[in-house]
């Protein structure tokens, strides 16, 4: 038998979230989403654009206030007691020109304890970018607005996990990122759940990349869960509903 | 040289020249970055419309009237732009074209006003008082120490608002910081630069510091280097001149920026 505290301080999942409806003015963008994910998952969100991806990644920050439901990370359902524990690597970031910071000078804001940025020596970036093995060292003296589309997203991912996350959430982070910085990313992804029991959520359109790693998947469609499984499972449910193209339409965009 | 500084008023505007550029240089690096030299504009501008109150209910010096002016145009905007619909753009132009209307109609009910007007739309050393070196000094001590406490967070908001968010910082209250500190930082430097001119301070030397920097620290230095240097150059030749203290400072502060751009040119 489990009492109140054995639930408190060793929550079953690493995410619970039920009924969770999110509007813009009278229109749900995400309707009665229940999902529940454990400790050291990988779950992968697909769907088409415009479905409620990048929506579900944002309630589940609050970045957009849920309308209705309850969205716990790892038991706790105030997010600013937990916020510090998550990593958040946003769709389609950019940085703009007006601001001239060096992605050294960019990773300083996340590493934990940082009093000042001004002040700081740098020193250990280099050390714990080493570990994450993203190929971002080479990249440190160069403005964060000349990087190119996949060298960024190195850098975002590297941002988000100096932070020391217990739970990551990319947004179609392999976006606009070459073959070999791709695997560069879900290599890292694969070492960092093995070594600390990393939780993911990965949000992308393309399934036969994300099958690779995935311990679960779920297909939004119009803001409702219209499939959930082991990746095989969905990909054969999605092939038997709308056939072939509504798992590699990622290729047309 | 030193001449000028036998006088107590060229003390006191000189003093009042070195403590404000620097913190106005260092808020002017973010003001780039985010793109908010039009809103420290209307903030500037509204200002008018403190002074003209301030003057109409018979104060002699409408530093208070203009302060909470400046800072009740700086919360309007800023509120709107997250409960409403309208464009940020569009609801400062709102604000700064109307603050200069009712300034303008209370100074035409205030009769012998001018040299006010004239001052405060253009600067003036000579009206640089004892009060505004104290506020100046104040300021100084008081935005150092918020800046030094915050600049993590301010550079933070200023790459991205949601990353910011999703590093635990509380953005609405980091974002209100900002703006309270940039208000007090333009309203106190009009009696210096003018409200026509008071943006200059703030945006000039930090994108003169953006011309010869790659990193964001070497920009916040520079931007600081320039700015005390454009403020004390234009303080002391608008003392022989005899002109009128914004516009000297303005283009002292356009003359570093074109230098840095020619150094910029020749370093390719
Ligand atoms: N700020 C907004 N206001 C109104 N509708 C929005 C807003 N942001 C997103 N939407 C709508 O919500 C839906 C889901 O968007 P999103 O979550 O970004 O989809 P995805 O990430 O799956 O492509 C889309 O139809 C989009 O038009
Ligand atoms: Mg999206």
């Amino acid at each position: 038998m489990t009492t109140t505290s054995d639930i408190h301080n060793n929550p079953p999942y690493a995410i619970e979230i039920e009924n969770l409806t999110v509007r813009y003015g009278n229109k749900d963008i995400l309707k009665n989403i229940n999902l529940k994910i454990k400790y050291g998952d990988f779950l992968a969100i697909i769907g088409p654009n415009g479905s409620g991806k990048t929506t579900l990644l944002k309630a589940i920050l609050r970045i957009i206030k849920p309308d209705c439901g309850t969205i716990k990370i790892f038991g706790e359902e105030d997010i600013n007691k937990i916020i510090t524990k998550i990593g958040y690597v946003p769709q389609r970031l950019g940085f703009e020109k007006t601001l001239s910071i060096t992605v050294r000078e960019f990773l300083a804001l996340r590493l934990p304890k940082t009093k000042n940025w001004f002040f700081h020596r740098f020193k250990f970036i280099d050390e714990k970018l080493k570990i994450a093995r993203l190929g971002v060292t080479e990249l440190l003296e160069k403005p964060l607005y000349l990087l190119s589309g996949g060298e960024l997203q190195r850098v975002l991912i590297a941002f988000s996990l100096l932070g020391e996350p217990e739970l990551l959430l990319l947004d179609e982070a392999t976006e606009g990122v070459d073959f070999t910085a791709e695997n560069l990313i879900y290599e890292s992804l694969a070492t960092l759940r093995k070594q600390i029991g990393l939780t993911v959520i990965l949000v992308s359109h393309d399934l036969s990349m994300v099958s690779r790693q995935a311990t679960n998947v779920v297909a939004l469609s119009n803001g409702v869960v219209c499939c959930e499984g082991s990746p095989s499972e969905v990909y054969q449910s999605l092939n038997k509903a709308y056939g072939a193209h509504f798992i590699t339409y990622s290729h047309h965009h | 040289m030193f001449e000028p500084l036998q006088f107590s008023f060229m003390q006191r505007a000189i003093i009042t020249a070195l403590l404000l550029s620097p913190i106005c240089a260092l808020m002017g690096v973010f003001v780039i970055a985010r793109k908010m030299s039009f809103f420290s504009d209307t903030i500037g501008h509204s200002a008018l419309a403190g002074v003209a109150v301030g003057l109409l209910i018979g104060l002699k010096e409408p530093l208070t009237t203009l302060l909470i002016t400046s800072l009740a145009v700086a919360i309007i905007v800023f509120w709107l732009r997250e409960k409403t619909e309208l464009l940020t753009d569009t609801i400062m132009a709102l604000m700064f074209s109307g603050m200069i209307a009712v300034a303008i109609i209370i100074f035409s009910f205030l009769k012998g006003y001018k040299g006010d007007l004239h001052r405060y739309l253009f600067g003036d050393i000579l009206a640089v008082g004892n009060i505004d070196t104290i506020a100046s000094a104040l300021l100084f001590v008081l935005m150092s120490f918020i800046i030094f406490k915050n600049l993590n967070q301010f550079t933070i908001i200023t790459t991205n608002e949601e990353l910011a968010f999703a590093c635990g910082v509380n953005v609405g209250k980091a974002n209100y910081l900002f703006v309270i500190t940039l208000t007090l930082t333009v309203a106190l430097s009009i009696r210096l630069l003018g409200i026509m001119l008071v943006t200059s301070l703030l945006v000039v030397p930090a994108a003169a510091a953006r011309n010869v920097s790659v990193t964001l620290r070497q920009q916040l230095i520079f931007s600081i280097l320039f700015g005390l240097f454009s403020a004390l150059a234009g303080t002391l030749s608008s003392y022989y001149l005899n002109l009128p203290s914004g516009p000297c400072i303005t283009l002292a502060c356009i003359l570093v920026f074109i230098l840095t751009l020619i150094w910029k040119k020749v370093k390719e």
